[in-house]
């Protein structure tokens, strides 16, 4: 009996040392630093991919963190070390601000102007809003345009009716995703849905599965189905800049395949990698992309997608009230 | 049990003071009672066979809470909420009174926040369970049970902050055993009893995420690999503790206790835990379910259904 008992014991024990629990830092510059060091050596999906040695960046930042004398020196400290890895879905969130990386678009002609869609020459006073998207004829009424700036605003297949009705009488349409920075994933795919005829594979997506730089799911292919009930079947112009990005990113990646659909405009920001969120013990939370995503040929969607016709917002279009990639997006629609 | 036996207990003391009567009326009169009372006892035991009731206890609690869940949050969130809980349990027939059958349901809910109370994890949890105990009966107060439940049991758990991962859920299968001790103390007043009960899974199925997917690639995409996971004690310990007192009073029997629920189990190279300690306030009662058209309610008995 006295046997079973420590047999029992030490099995006990043992099953416990097969789960051990993860070291959580302490609440110091220090802790918190080797918390977030850990969170992205672990999780951060580009690290192989980009060439980051994160191992030296821990150096070089390290021994910088005892002349670290206030809260707000140390989130921009820790602000700065996220930069090293040029990700516009890095964030750290603490209740006073949030650092975040901008340089995909900054460093880049903007190509768009708000005063010059909301003209009389395109979306004008009486524009039309329906599930987020703002459409009015132009072209004297031979082209549709819609403006769509964001993908967390809902849109439903009767909003995508209604508006395709709307054109009916147009020669195709041109749906400007610029300046939208993302939403929901599945927003992207319902939008490119309708513009494809057929289910089509538009990409892969893997995660990451462990702490190693390698360690990835085996990706899963990324189909866009076509629409049963609403389906465009004309020509359809996406106009795109540096601010397309993240879920806007893959929606212009499924759109490539879309049989009717021509990229018109900048190469898009990027963000393939889907974040997830995570935290450190002072409770300041992270935002780390641990998705990559791909296009159909494997190759990653991170540093953005190269438009089909590369054209930049010209000054002297600009000061006439024009925009350069619409006027191009129209006579290219006529010329189809 | 309490009622069966407290019933029991009553009829001998009737038959004890009954025969102190007996003694002081003539022989005959006696042999003539004697003889009506056996011939009612027969016409009685013929008309009713034994019914097996059933156990249902309901109890509400108060429970403070520890828990990590590496998937939402490497930090170990705390906080406090509520559970309800109810039981039933009934002899397999009524003249085996060695083996029971029984049902659980488990509900709780509650808030925690991480340490440093800039992150709140909402949780919901519900168990469903159902087995059998044999009893042994070691002597006439102290009662062991033993016995292997099968449950159903779902935590759903929402870290609103989150991106992408703002939720996430315990789902599992298990097949658990059970071991129970009832000790009976009589005070003059009433009997108490006083229970402690101890259920561990060993073997089962659970839900766990990869670390990386998001809940977009989970259930929109249905990549559901490496989500479905063997448990056993290499990779899930789990302990439940219940110690109770039972308290009988003129018209409700009410239960006092602690609980306490240890769990933690490791997958897809990530650690959940979580800790349970609460303070429930119950009431007992014994039933009898009258259902279908051969079970019906005998008259005497009436009912709003069958009216």
């Amino acid at each position: 009996m006295k046997k079973h008992i420590i047999l029992l014991s030490f099995l006990g024990m043992l099953f416990h040392s097969c789960m051990d629990e993860p070291v959580i830092q302490p609440n110091s510059y220090e802790g918190n630093f080797n918390a977030l060091w850990e969170i992205i050596d672990s999780k951060y999906c580009y690290l192989d991919y980009k060439n980051i040695d994160w191992d030296s960046i821990y150096t070089a930042y390290h021994q910088r963190i005892p002349y670290i004398k206030t809260d707000l020196d140390f989130f921009d400290f820790l602000g700065k070390m996220l930069e090293e890895l040029k990700d516009g879905h890095v964030n750290l969130y603490s209740g006073f601000d949030v650092s975040r990386y901008w340089k995909w678009y900054t460093d880049y002609p903007e190509n768009f102007s708000s005063d010059i869609i909301y003209s009389d020459r395109y979306l004008g006073e009486n524009y039309r809003i329906a599930g987020g998207m703002r459409y009015q004829k132009i072209d004297n009424g031979n082209i549709g345009y819609i403006y769509y700036g964001d993908f967390t605003s809902d849109f439903s297949g009767t909003n995508i009716g209604y508006i395709f009705k709307y054109f009916s009488n147009c020669k195709g349409i041109i749906l400007d995703v610029r300046n939208n920075g993302g939403g929901y994933m599945s927003g992207a795919e319902q939008l490119a849905s309708y513009f494809f005829t057929e289910k089509t594979l538009t990409g892969y997506l893997c995660h990451k599965t462990g702490p190693g730089h390698t360690d990835f799911s085996t990706p899963i292919k990324l189909f866009t189905p076509a629409n049963k009930n609403v389906q465009w079947l004309r020509p359809v112009v996406i106009l795109t800049n540096r601010m397309t990005y993240s879920a806007t990113n893959d929606f212009v990646n499924r759109m490539r395949k879309a049989p009717y659909a021509i990229i018109l405009g900048d190469k898009t920001g990027g963000g393939g990698g889907m974040p997830l969120s995570s935290e450190i013990p002072n409770g300041w939370m992270v935002r780390v992309p641990t998705s990559p995503m791909f296009d159909a040929n494997m190759q990653h969607i991170e540093w953005g997608i190269d438009p089909d016709i590369n054209i930049a917002l010209k000054p002297e279009d600009a000061a006439r009230g024009y925009d350069t990639l619409i006027e191009r997006a129209v006579a290219l629609i006529k010329f189809l | 049990m309490i009622q069966n036996t407290g019933i029991s207990l009553k009829q001998k003391n009737m038959i004890k003071h009954s025969s102190c009567r007996f003694g002081l009326i003539k022989p005959s009169l006696i042999a003539g009672i004697l003889i009506i009372v056996c011939f009612s006892i027969n016409a009685q035991s013929s008309n009713q066979s034994e019914k097996a009731l059933t156990t249902s206890t309901n109890t509400f609690g108060f429970s403070t809470i520890n828990m990590l869940d590496s998937y939402l949050s490497p930090l170990k969130y705390s906080g406090s909420g509520f559970r309800y809980e109810n039981d039933n349990r009934k002899f397999v027939s009524p003249e085996n009174i060695s083996l029971s059958k029984e049902n659980h349901f488990k509900m709780n809910f509650g808030l925690t926040e991480n340490p440093a109370q800039t992150s709140e994890m909402w949780y919901l949890g519900m168990n469903f369970s159902w087995g059998m105990h044999h009893h042994f009966y070691i002597n006439e107060n102290l009662l062991l049970l033993a016995g292997c439940l099968w449950d159903l049991d779902f935590m759903g758990k929402t870290n609103s902050r989150n991106q992408n991962n703002p939720f996430n859920i315990d789902l599992g299968t298990n097949l658990n055993l059970s071991g129970e001790a009832v000790y009976r103390i009589r005070t003059p007043k009433r009997m108490l009893r006083l229970g402690f009960s101890m259920q561990a899974p060993f073997i089962g199925v659970m839900f766990v995420p990869e670390q990386g997917a998001s809940y977009y690639e989970i259930f929109e995409l249905q990549n559901f690999s490496n989500t479905l996971h063997f448990t056993s004690l290499h990779n899930k310990l789990s302990l439940t503790e219940n110690l109770s007192l039972d308290i009988p009073f003129n018209h409700t029997t009410l239960r006092f206790g602690f609980r306490n629920e240890n769990l933690k189990f490791e997958a897809n190279q990530m650690i959940f835990k979580r800790n349970d300690l609460s303070f429930h306030v119950g009431y007992i009662y014994d039933f009898y379910k009258f259902e279908g058209t051969k079970n019906r309610a005998p008259s005497g008995f009436n009912s709003t259904y069958n009216y």
